[in-house]
C-alpha cells in the first residue's frame, strides 16, 4: 500500500493538477470572470448537498467502468467497447424489469445484474474469440461491437419500447421496488456506492490475492513469462474480456437502476470513455480508481456546472479528457 | 608501434592499438589490438564467446567506434560484414531486402525493381548459387540469408569481408571466387577443422587480446590451436561433494556442450516444451524477460510457480505463510532481497540466485538448466553448483546446456558434445578430456 | 447504382488507404476515425467560407495533418501507447468539431450552410482510384514506400542501414494523413452539409478493410467494394422494407465482423485443402 502510493501517487497528483490547470485556463482565455468560472469548476461539487451527492454517485458510476477498464488492461488487453456494453447491461435491466413487473424487488435487482453482466461480458468476450481465431485486434472489435449496440439499443428505445407519454425519447420508468434506494436525497446517491466499494476491494484482492489474478496480471505484463508459468494465454485473453464486459454490463444496470430508472436514448454516455481514463490516470490499480473516479468526476460535474449556467457551453470535459488520453501512459512520464 | 607506418601494398587494413570499452557494463571487448591483414589472404578469427571476435569486427566495418588506437584502410578499401543471423524482414523479397533504405545503392524517388533484379540475378550467377531474387526472405534458410548479405556487401563493393560463422555449402569454392574478384575474406568461427582447411592465417583472441597469429601449415597447428582453445583451468580443485545417498538413489547430472553457433539454443526450445509441461525446474537462458517480470516485487516473482499451493480453495493467498517458508529460503542462501523490493532493483547477480533457488525448490523431478552460470561470478558459481550437486542428491535429473566445456567436465556424470545441431555420442564421467572435449565441440571426430 | 456504389466506396477506399500507411509502418492507426470527422468539417467549413472547394479540400486536409502532428508528438515522442493516443485523437476530434461549430454556426448539430461548392459527383470516387494506384506505385516503386515498409518489418535493419525509423514513421504517419483528409472531406463535400456523426465508423471499418486487403492497396479495394456493397444494400433495406433505421445503422459495425470472420475461415479451408493437395 504505502509503496504503491509512492510508486503510483507522483503520477496521479501531477495528472490532477495538470487537468485543473489546463481546464483553468481554458475557461479563462475564453474570458469567463475568474470568480464565476473557477468558483463553479472547483467549488459547485460542494455548494449542495445534492450536487454533492451527485459528484459521489458520478464517482461510483466511474469507479465501477473504470473497474472495467483495470480488468481488461491488467489482462493486457484494450477494451474500447466501454460505452456499448454498459448500454448493453442497462437495456437488458430496462427490457427484463419491464417484463416482470410484479417480481419482488431484491430479486429483480440481483437478477437483472447477472443477466446485464452475462450479456454485455459475452458482447466483449466475442472480440477476444474473434482475436484468437482470426488475429484481428480486439482495439477494432470491440469498438465496432459496441456502436453496433448502441444502434440496436437506440431503436429498442425510439421503437417497442418507448414510453409514449413522455416528451423524452425514453423507455417507461422502471417499477419503484427496482430502483435502488437513496442515500442522500434529492440526489442520485443509492447504495451502489457500497457495491462499487466491495467491487474495488475484491478487485484488489482477487488480482493480487488470488492465483487466478496472478496469472490475469501475467498475461497483462509480460507474455514471455505468462507462457513459461504454464498460462493458456488464449484462453486467459477471453476470460479477461469477459469479465471486462462484465463489469461494464453492471454500470449499466446500475446506471439505470439507481439514477436515470428508465433508458433515456444515450443514458450511457460518455461512461465507457470516463472509466477509461479513471482507470489510465490511475495507473490501472485497482485501488486507486477510487481517487482517480473522484477527481475524474469532479471535473466532469464542474464541467457540466459551468454548462448549466450558460457560462461556458463548450465541452470543457471532452478536452480535458483527450489531453488526458494524449500523455497518460507516456514513457517519458512513468519512471518504471 | 602506434604511428603513421604507411599502409604496405600488402596490407588492406592496418589496426594499431585498437581498444574498446562498453560504457554501459564497463567491459572491455578490445585491448590493444595490432594486426595488419594482408591483401588477398584469408585470415581465420577465432576464440571462445565474449574474446572479443564480434566487437574487433564491428570496429573494422566501422559499426561501433574505437576508443583508442587507429583503423588505416589501403586506397579504395573499405570493409563489409556476413553476420551469422543477418537481420531479415520475413516478407520481402530477396532483392528489397538488399536495396532496401540502402544509401550506397539506390538514390532518387523511385527505384526499378527490373534492373534490381537483373543485377542480383547477375551476382547470385556469378557466385554459384541460385537465390531467385523474387523469393520471400522468410522462405529462405539460414545460410540464404548470410547469401543475401554477401551479396549485398559485393554490390556495395566492399573489399574486405567478415565472414561471421559462414554457413555456405562449398565455402571453399566460394573463397577462392572472391579472392579471384580481388576481396580479402575474414571468417570468425568455431570449426576448428574448417579453420585448418580454409585458412591460410590464424588468429586466436582471448579477453580482447591477439595470443596467436600463425600461417597455416606451421607446425603441429591443429595441436596448438586446441590447446589455445581450452579455457583457462580455475585455480580451484574440483571438490567431491559428500553425499548421504548411495549411488543407486542419486539422481544424475547430464550435461549437452556445445557452442551457441552450433545450435545450443534451438536445443533449449526444444527440450523446455518438455520440461515445461509439469511443475519440473526450468532456467532458460540470456533471455530472463522469460522467467521473470522485471517490475514486479521479489515475492511476486519468487513465488509464482506455488501461487496456488498458497491459497486455500476460496480463500486469498497466505502471503505471509509464503513468506514465512519461501522468504527463509532466500535468507539461508544468501540472497539479498527484502519480499517487497522490486526485481529490478536487485543486482544481477541475486536476480539469477533468486531464480535459481526458485527453480531447483520445484516439485517435479528434473531440472533443465541453460547455461546457468553465465553472468555468475565466481563466488555465485560455487553457489549454483553446490545447488546442482544438492538436487542430485535429491534424487533429481539435472539437464545442463553450457558452451563452457571446463564446466561440463566438472559437473557432468554424463556429457553429450553438440555440433551443427547434432548431438554426439555420450560420455560417461572420466571418458573423456579437455582439449578432446573442445576438439569434439569443433567438429572433430574422436 | 454503380455511381452510388462508388460515391459510398470512395470515403472508405480513401480511409483504408490512409490506414494502410500507418499498418505499414508498423502502427495500427485508430485515430482515423477523428481525422475523418475534423477534416469533414474542415472541407465544408472552409468551402463555404472560400466558396472554392479546392480551398475546401485544402482545409481539411490540414485540419487532419494538424491531428496526426498530435498524434506523433503523443506517440512519437513522448512514447504513448499509440493506441491510447489515437484513442486521445477520437476523442478530441468530437469537442474540437463541437466547439468550432457552434462558434461559427451557432449550433452543435448538423451544418448546412447555404452555398457550398463542390465537384462533380465523381471527383471522389475518381480521385479515390487514382490514389489506390499512387499508392501502390508509392510502396512498390519508390524507395521511401520501401523504407516504411521496412520500418514496420524490422526496424533495426532500416538502424543498420543508417536511417531513423522515427523519421519514416512520422513520413508515413503524414502521408497517411493526407488520404484521411481526402477521405473525410469525400463525406461533407459532396453532402454540402455536415452532421455530427457523419464519419459513422468508418474509420474503424477501413481498419479492417486494411486487415481483410492483406495491407496492400489492390487488396484493400475489393475489400471496401464488398464493404460499400453491403450498406447499399442496408440503405435499400431502409428505403424500401421500412427496417426501422437504427437497425440499419447498427448493419455496418456487425456485418463487418461477420466479413472479417467468415474471410478467416474461407481462408483456413483454402490452406486445408492446398495442403492435402502437397
Amino acid at each position: 500500500m504505502k509503496s504503491l502510493i509512492k510508486r503510483k501517487g507522483p503520477f496521479l497528483l501531477f495528472m490532477m493538477l495538470s487537468a485543473y490547470l489546463l481546464s483553468a485556463g481554458i475557461i479563462l482565455s475564453f474570458h469567463i470572470s475568474p470568480q464565476i468560472g473557477l468558483k463553479s469548476l472547483f467549488l459547485s461539487p460542494f455548494a449542495t448537498s445534492m450536487a454533492l451527492g451527485n459528484w459521489l454517485n458520478r464517482s461510483v458510476l466511474f469507479m465501477i467502468s473504470g473497474t472495467a477498464v483495470v480488468y481488461a488492461f491488467q489482462g493486457g488487453e484494450f477494451n474500447l467497447g466501454g460505452e456499448g456494453q454498459i448500454c448493453l447491461g442497462g437495456m437488458v435491466a430496462v427490457i427484463f424489469f419491464s417484463f416482470m413487473t410484479g417480481l419482488w424487488g431484491p430479486a429483480g435487482v440481483l437478477v437483472a445484474l447477472v443477466l446485464a453482466a452475462f450479456s454485455s461480458g459475452l458482447l466483449s468476450a466475442l472480440s477476444g474469440y474473434i482475436k484468437n481465431i482470426t488475429g484481428l485486434s480486439e482495439v477494432i472489435t470491440t469498438y465496432l461491437l459496441s456502436m453496433g449496440t448502441i444502434h440496436v439499443s437506440r431503436y429498442f428505445i425510439t421503437g417497442p419500447f418507448k414510453d409514449g407519454d413522455s416528451y423524452l425519447v425514453t423507455t417507461p420508468e422502471i417499477p419503484s421496488q427496482f430502483q435502488l434506494p437513496e442515500l442522500l436525497s434529492p440526489s442520485h446517491l443509492n447504495i451502489s456506492l457500497f457495491f462499487a466499494i466491495f467491487l474495488v476491494m475484491g478487485t484488489w484482492l482477487f488480482l493480487y490475492y488470488r492465483p487466478a489474478g496472478y496469472d490475469w496480471r501475467l498475461c497483462g505484463v509480460n507474455g514471455d513469462f505468462a507462457a513459461y508459468c504454464g498460462v493458456d494465454r488464449h484462453k486467459q485473453t477471453v476470460r479477461t474480456l469477459f469479465v471486462s464486459g462484465a463489469v461494464n454490463g453492471l454500470a449499466g444496470a446500475i446506471l439505470i437502476m439507481g439514477t436515470s430508472h428508465r433508458g433515456i436514448q444515450d443514458f450511457f454516455s460518455g461512461y465507457g470513455w470516463n472509466g477509461m481514463a479513471v482507470s489510465l490516470i490511475g495507473g490501472n490499480n485497482p485501488l486507486l480508481v477510487i481517487p482517480s473516479a473522484l477527481f475524474f468526476s469532479h471535473l466532469v460535474q464542474g464541467a457540466e456546472r459551468l454548462n448549466l449556467m450558460g457560462q461556458f457551453t463548450y465541452p470543457l470535459d471532452g478536452f480535458i479528457m483527450a489531453f488526458i488520453f494524449l500523455v497518460v501512459t507516456s514513457g517519458r512520464l512513468h519512471r518504471d | 608501434m602506434r604511428g603513421y607506418k604507411s599502409v604496405t601494398e600488402q596490407a588492406v587494413v592496418e589496426l594499431r592499438g585498437i581498444g574498446k570499452t562498453f560504457p554501459l557494463n564497463g567491459v572491455t571487448a578490445c585491448d590493444g589490438v595490432d594486426l595488419d591483414i594482408g591483401r588477398g589472404e584469408t585470415l581465420i578469427l577465432m576464440g571462445e564467446n565474449g574474446a572479443g571476435k564480434s566487437t574487433l569486427a564491428s570496429l573494422v566495418t566501422g559499426k561501433l567506434k574505437h576508443d583508442r588506437g587507429s583503423i588505416r584502410f589501403a586506397e579504395g578499401a573499405s570493409a563489409g560484414m556476413v553476420h551469422q543471423k543477418p537481420l531479415i524482414i520475413h516478407d520481402f523479397t530477396v532483392s528489397d531486402m538488399i536495396f532496401g533504405g540502402n544509401r550506397e545503392l539506390n538514390r532518387g524517388l523511385f527505384y526499378s525493381a527490373g534492373k534490381e533484379k537483373a543485377r542480383v540475378r547477375d551476382i547470385f550467377a556469378e557466385l554459384g548459387y541460385a537465390l531467385n531474387p523474387e523469393d520471400r526472405v522468410g522462405q529462405l534458410a539460414p545460410y540464404q540469408h548470410q547469401l543475401i548479405e554477401l551479396a549485398e556487401n559485393l554490390l556495395m563493393g566492399r573489399t574486405v569481408l567478415i565472414l561471421d560463422e559462414p554457413e555456405f555449402p562449398r565455402l571453399s569454392s566460394l573463397l577462392i571466387l572472391l579472392k579471384k574478384k580481388g576481396i580479402t575474406p575474414v571468417i570468425i568461427t568455431h570449426k576448428v577443422e574448417d579453420a585448418l582447411e580454409l585458412g591460410q592465417r590464424i588468429i586466436l583472441m582471448k579477453k580482447g587480446r591477439i595470443v596467436l597469429d600463425r600461417s597455416a601449415g606451421s607446425d603441429k597447428l591443429k595441436e596448438i590451436v586446441l590447446e589455445n582453445l581450452i579455457p583457462e583451468t580455475k585455480k580451484k580443485p574440483l571438490t567431491k561433494q559428500e553425499s548421504s545417498l548411495s549411488e543407486g538413489e542419486k539422481g544424475q547430472i547430464t550435461v549437452i556442450v556445445g557452442h551457441h553457433e552450433s545450435g545450443l539454443w534451438d536445443e533449449e526450445e526444444k527440450l523446455a516444451r518438455d520440461y515445461l509441461s509439469e511443475d519440473n525446474g526450468y532456467i532458460p537462458s540470456l533471455n530472463r524477460k522469460k522467467a521473470m517480470e522485471e517490475s514486479w516485487s521479489v515475492e511476486e516473482n519468487f513465488m509464482i510457480h506455488r501461487r496456488k499451493s498458497y491459497t486455500a480453495p476460496w480463500g486469498l493467498l497466505r502471503k505471509k505463510s509464503f513468506l514465512r517458508d519461501g522468504m527463509k529460503s532466500l535468507e539461508e542462501y544468501g540472497v539479498a532481497a527484502r519480499p517487497g523490493d522490486r526485481m529490478n532493483h536487485l543486482s544481477g547477480g541475486n536476480q539469477k540466485k533468486l531464480l535459481l533457488l526458485r527453480e531447483f525448490q520445484r516439485s517435479g523431478n528434473r531440472i533443465l538448466l541453460s547455461e546457468p552460470s553465465s553472468a555468475l561470478d565466481r563466488a555465485n558459481r560455487d553457489y549454483l553448483y553446490n545447488l546442482i550437486y544438492r538436487a542430485k542428491d535429491e534424487g533429481k535429473e539435472v539437464l545442463m546446456l553450457t558452451a563452457d566445456p571446463e564446466e561440463a567436465l566438472r559437473l557432468g556424470d554424463r556429457i553429450i558434445p553438440l555440433f551443427k545441431g547434432t548431438r554426439g555420442e555420450t560420455l560417461e564421467r572420466g571418458e573423456s578430456n579437455l582439449a578432446q572435449l573442445t576438439a569434439l565441440m569443433g567438429g572433430s571426430n574422436r | 447504382m454503380i455511381e452510388s456504389l462508388l460515391t459510398l466506396s470512395a470515403p472508405l477506399l480513401l480511409a483504408a488507404l490512409g490506414g494502410l500507411f500507418s499498418e505499414r509502418a508498423g502502427i495500427l492507426n485508430i485515430s482515423l476515425e477523428g481525422l475523418m470527422l475534423v477534416s469533414a468539417y474542415g472541407a465544408l467549413h472552409g468551402a463555404a467560407l472560400s466558396g472554392s472547394p479546392l480551398i475546401g479540400l485544402s482545409a481539411g486536409l490540414l485540419a487532419s495533418m494538424i491531428l496526426t502532428v498530435i498524434f506523433g508528438l503523443s506517440s512519437l515522442v513522448l512514447k504513448n501507447d499509440p493506441f491510447v493516443s489515437g484513442l486521445g485523437i477520437n476523442l478530441l476530434a468530437y469537442p474540437l468539431v463541437k466547439t468550432l461549430s457552434r462558434i461559427s454556426y451557432g449550433t452543435e448539430g448538423t451544418v448546412r450552410p447555404e452555398s457550398v461548392p463542390s465537384f462533380g459527383t465523381l471527383f471522389f470516387p475518381v480521385l479515390a482510384l487514382i490514389l489506390t494506384a499512387a499508392t501502390y506505385i508509392f510502396f512498390e516503386k519508390t524507395n521511401p514506400g520501401r523504407m516504411i515498409r521496412m520500418s514496420g518489418g524490422n526496424e533495426n535493419r532500416l538502424r543498420e542501414k543508417g536511417r531513423r525509423p522515427e523519421r519514416v514513421k512520422w513520413l508515413s504517419l503524414l502521408l497517411g494523413s493526407i488520404l484521411a483528409g481526402f477521405s473525410g472531406a469525400a463525406l461533407s463535400l459532396p453532402l454540402g452539409a455536415f452532421v455530427p456523426g457523419i464519419s459513422a465508423g468508418k474509420g474503424w471499418i477501413a481498419l479492417v478493410a486494411v486487415y481483410l486487403g492483406g495491407s496492400r492497396p489492390l487488396g484493400i479495394l475489393p475489400a471496401v467494394v464488398l464493404f460499400s456493397l453491403f450498406d447499399l444494400w442496408a440503405m435499400n433495406l431502409q428505403q424500401y422494407d421500412r427496417i426501422p433505421s437504427d437497425i440499419v445503422l447498427a448493419i455496418p459495425y456487425f456485418l463487418t465482423l461477420i466479413l472479417a470472420l467468415s474471410y478467416r475461415i474461407v481462408k483456413k479451408r483454402a490452406n486445408l485443402n492446398e495442403n492435402l493437395m502437397k
